[in-house]
């Protein structure tokens, strides 16, 4: 172990010293993290790929998803060398990396120091906005480990990590598309206990954290296409023979669509007039977003080197995969998706001039909300939720909270509107129920409600849930007012209307 | 090493991917009560059903973006790179096919049992394996999951939900109940203290482990693990006889809770604890041998784990109540199968009380003349004053039995209100010099355990 080390520490020496010589630069207030364990950094890897950031909690839902393909299923994108983007850059890396060789390491450490030099001069306020998110995220799980703590000690509210995680996770997502305001209780009942008090501080630091997210600007482009371009300069100036020894175990940092548009990108800003002078990292610090970097180019020019690019990289991208017989049938449709996927993106961002992460979220937002039923005792509302944060167990949150809308802010458990969520994937279309009945009892939890839950497919078949509506159909137009539905297709309308009509499980 | 490379280990970085929402998980006698019915009326789960297809459609869902970003972007050799793949594909065409089928068949509660489900699978197995070329051992590995949707829910105190798979809710169950009243019922008294060894010391057996201890005649020494005495604790044939009668299907207790959910839960409860003593106990033999009698047209012991459960699944509360008759099963399968005499009897009678079928054989023992003169004056039903006198009959000849010890407990499954009722004032009357009705609420289990155990263990 103290032998790897050394040979670490030798590679980073190098790799620095090699960055300042290939961009004039290299970063000084970073991190380099190591996981001593492995299995850690897996699920930090996993966690920051699904949260954002390596602090920020995600919902019990999403958890027990990826526990499951870690530790079960035992899948982990784990070549990934972990970089957030912050002001202070923070690079994680397991120290099962020490098996690689000292060339392989000072290679992607080349390009993770680069990546953190770009961030800490860089002209974008994307590294800022990204530190004051991380911050935020930190202080949360701070204000969680310490309070939920607490709150379970003295107590005995075993419930309480559970909601908690789910209610900031969903609140996270909710405050992006401005879904959080519904009621904004008094400060005074900040004294009434731990369990309020955290809950309005949770609602603040989220909606700080949402307005953070929505100026971000897009800088993935520019970020990962500046990595691989410095590391392929690095590798093109190796001998062949190191080349060759090196390359293949770099898939992770060679082998992306995103990074090798990305830099294709530089390649044709380095052409141009009036960069003549100017070296690759000058280029990138000046880049606010990824729209710079592309919007030099009209869409045809774009086309044509995307496609140019495309055919290129389909002949060579079969030296990452060992399946050779697989590689066009299975492996480069693959890929070639991916790299559609961010050439799509590139169009997007040309056409409509998008330069905020706002735009993206409100092009194609994850979280819509479609208007609510009126029915004779009650409310249900009715969203469409794309991210794996909100499941059916979260719905719960979701209805907790929208009942702050009531007057008086006395509790921020049951009393108003049930809810129906839309999701699609693949071929499921679900249109999930949570409705709570009157009950006299007081709740032990969050969770200790009389609920009917229902998850239905949203099927096309016109006759699908037929005998039920016409059975219901005279009750209906008397008891439900649909009118402030808008934004929804006519099988989820029936389906809604389906739905409105179970009492029972 | 320079300051900004860092070590980090789990004390400074927690692993994110912790569960905390798993910490205790009780199950209450009101959600065990909901475990139960759910188990034998499978069409009460729908929402759970759906929730399961919906967690393994996310489940899918993420799998396949984690498979696609793990291809992309990490070294893999050939074996994983072709299996990866594979499970794409069965992943793929589960999310877009099989799954929302199955979906919609819940929804219209056509895929309840586990037969439905495994034909399910079979039949897209079989597409599968028409639309694309796939590894048919892998590809029923993960439609295996499936079986999953007959997983029944389950809630704490609190309302959180766990799933619970079919197979296990009787040992849930069991053990839930049996704790329960195991917790009650170690309120003894203090001056009861343990000491050891204790009771009469048995020479002979002492002796002999002594020898295969040593194994030396005779042995150089007897130490203290040697030492073997008569054993304290009684040994017990215990007999649950529970009504099944027509009348038992009236709910009665909060939650809809019927006569029969009661007494099935109050035996099942016993059956555990008892159980649980036994292997508490670490003897070599158990002390208490349990048998269920229910009170069917024609009854039978049922003596093993298996065909309890059977009853418990299948039991319907139908026909009439033929106390007199369950009686006498047991008391003949006493006198046939048990002929040991170390062994007391302790039957249990699980009631709403309403025996109403008189037994056309010969009761033994002597009738009671004043009860039946007590009776006759009551508005009690003319073949339940019938039952009841031969039951009196029946129970005075066993607790007058000089061979062997009898002991009754009798359990009226009611709320506390049927205590002002005519016909508990009779089965008072009834019980005199045998035993006393014990009232049984099952709703009220804080109570249950420490009624029942000291009736009926502790006398």
């Amino acid at each position: 172990m103290l032998e790897l080390k050394q040979e670490f520490l030798e590679a980073y020496l190098e790799a620095r010293k090699e960055l300042k010589e290939l961009i004039g630069k290299d970063p000084s207030d970073y991190v380099v993290a190591l996981f001593i364990d492995s299995q850690i950094y897996d699920s930090v890897l996993m966690q920051t790929l699904q949260g954002e950031t390596p602090h920020a909690l995600l919902s019990t839902n999403e958890l027990e998803l990826l526990r499951e393909i870690k530790d079960n299923k035992k899948i982990v994108p784990n070549g990934i060398d972990l970089f957030f983007g912050s002001k202070k850059p923070r690079i994680y890396l397991p120290s099962n990396r020490f098996k690689l060789s000292k060339q392989v390491l000072k290679a992607k450490l080349v390009q993770l120091l680069a990546m953190a030099t770009l961030c800490e001069n860089s002209m974008s306020r994307f590294p800022t906005l990204l530190e004051q998110i991380y911050r935020n995220d930190s202080i949360i799980k701070e204000l969680f480990s310490n309070n939920v703590f607490e709150l379970i000690k003295e107590r005995g509210t075993p419930w309480a990590w559970q909601y908690f995680q789910d209610f900031v996770a969903t609140m996270r997502l909710l405050a992006i598309y401005g879904f959080d305001d519904f009621y904004v209780p008094p400060n005074t009942v900040r004294k009434t206990s731990v369990f309020y008090n955290f809950l309005l501080e949770i609602k603040d630091i989220n909606k700080e954290r949402a307005q953070l997210t929505r100026k971000l600007p897009l800088f993935d482009l520019v970020l990962v296409g500046f990595g691989h371009k410095v590391l392929r300069t690095y590798i093109n100036s190796l001998p062949e023979k190191v080349q060759e020894g090196v390359v293949p175990q770099l898939k992770a940092n060679l082998g992306q669509p995103i990074g090798e548009l990305g830099s294709m990108f530089f390649d044709l800003l380095s052409e141009l007039e009036e960069n003549k002078d100017k070296n690759i990292l000058e280029i990138a610090t000046d880049l606010k977003s990824d729209y710079d970097l592309v919007r030099h180019w009209n869409r045809k020019e774009t086309k044509q080197f995307v496609e140019e690019l495309r055919e290129k990289s389909s002949q060579e991208a079969i030296h990452w995969h060992s399946y050779r017989n697989g590689y066009w049938t299975d492996l480069w449709p693959l890929r070639a998706r991916t790299f559609d996927q961010v050439a799509a993106y590139i169009g997007k961002i040309q056409r409509k001039n998008m330069s905020l992460l706002a735009d993206i979220l409100e092009d194609k937002p994850e979280v819509e909300y479609h208007g609510s039923i009126e029915l004779s005792d009650k409310e249900v509302v009715v969203f469409s939720i794309k991210p794996d944060t909100i499941g059916q167990e979260q719905l719960i949150i979701l209805r907790n909270h929208l009942l702050a809308r009531k007057d008086e802010f006395l509790t921020p458990l049951p009393g108003l509107p049930d809810v129906i969520v839309f999701k699609k994937f693949a071929g499921m279309h679900i249109a999930s129920y949570i409705g709570v009945k009157n009950t006299d009892r007081y709740p032990k939890s969050p969770y200790d409600l009389p609920l009917i839950t229902r998850a239905i497919q949203v099927s096309k078949k016109k006759d699908a849930y037929l005998s039920v509506l016409r059975e219901e159909e005279g009750k209906l137009s008397e008891t439900a007012d649909y009118s402030k539905l808008k934004g929804l297709s006519e099988p989820q309308h029936r389906a809604i209307r389906y739905l409105i009509r179970q009492e029972d499980s | 090493m320079p300051h900004r490379i860092k070590w980090l280990t789990e004390a400074h970085y927690q692993d994110p991917l912790v569960d905390y929402g798993s910490t205790e998980f009780v199950l209450q006698f009101e959600n065990a009560a909901d475990l139960l019915q759910k188990w034998r009326n499978p069409k009460l789960g729908r929402s759970s059903r759906e929730g399961t297809v919906i967690r393994l459609a996310n489940e899918a869902n993420r799998t396949i973006t984690t498979i696609e970003n793990t291809l992309l972007t990490t070294s893999l050799d050939e074996k994983t790179e072709r299996d990866l793949i594979e499970q794409l594909k069965i992943l793929n065409f589960m999310l877009n096919f099989t799954l929302p089928e199955a979906l919609e068949l819940i929804n219209t509660d056509q895929l309840l049992s586990i037969e439905d489900v495994l034909k399910f699978i079979q039949k897209h197995l079989n597409l599968m394996q028409q639309e694309i070329q796939i590894d048919v051992g892998m590809a029923q590995g993960i439609l295996n999951q499936l079986k999953d949707i007959t997983d029944i829910e389950i809630k704490d105190q609190f309302g959180r939900s766990r799933k619970v798979n079919r197979d296990e809710v009787l040992d849930v169950l069991g053990r839930t109940l049996a704790n329960l009243i195991i917790r009650q019922s170690s309120l003894r008294p203090v001056d009861q203290v343990d000491i050891k060894p204790r009771g009469k010391l048995l020479l002979k057996e002492t002796f002999k482990a002594a020898v295969l201890r040593t194994s030396r005649i005779p042995p150089d020494e007897v130490i203290s693990d040697d030492i073997r005495v008569v054993n304290q604790d009684r040994l017990s044939l215990i007999y649950f006889i529970v009504d099944v009668s027509q009348s038992m299907s009236i709910p009665v207790f909060s939650g809809g809770l019927t006569r029969l959910d009661g007494a099935l839960l109050t035996s099942l409860g016993m059956f555990y604890y008892f159980n649980t003593v036994n292997r508490r106990k670490r003897r070599s033999f158990d002390t208490f041998k349990m048998h269920l009698v229910p009170v069917t047209k024609l009854p039978y012991v049922i003596e093993d784990k298996r065909k309890l459960e059977d009853f418990l699944y299948n039991a319907e509360a139908k026909g009439k109540t033929r106390l007199v008759h369950a009686l006498n099963a047991v008391h003949n399968h006493v006198k046939s199968y048990q002929k040991n005499n170390d062994f007391d009897v302790q039957v249990i009678v699980l009631t709403d009380g309403r025996p109403n079928v008189p037994f056309e054989g010969r009761v033994p023992g002597v009738k009671n003349k004043f009860l039946n003169e007590y009776l006759n004056e009551s508005t009690t039903n003319v073949d339940t004053k019938t039952c009841m006198l031969q039951l009196n009959q029946f129970f005075n000849y066993l607790k007058r039995n000089t061979i062997r010890e009898w002991d009754i407990s009798y359990f009226l499954m009611a709320p506390e209100k049927f205590r002002n009722s005519d016909l508990f004032k009779d089965t008072q009357v009834m019980l005199t010099g045998i035993t006393k009705p014990v009232l049984v609420d099952p709703t009220q289990i804080e109570k249950l355990g420490a009624t029942i155990i000291r009736n009926m263990v502790m006398g």
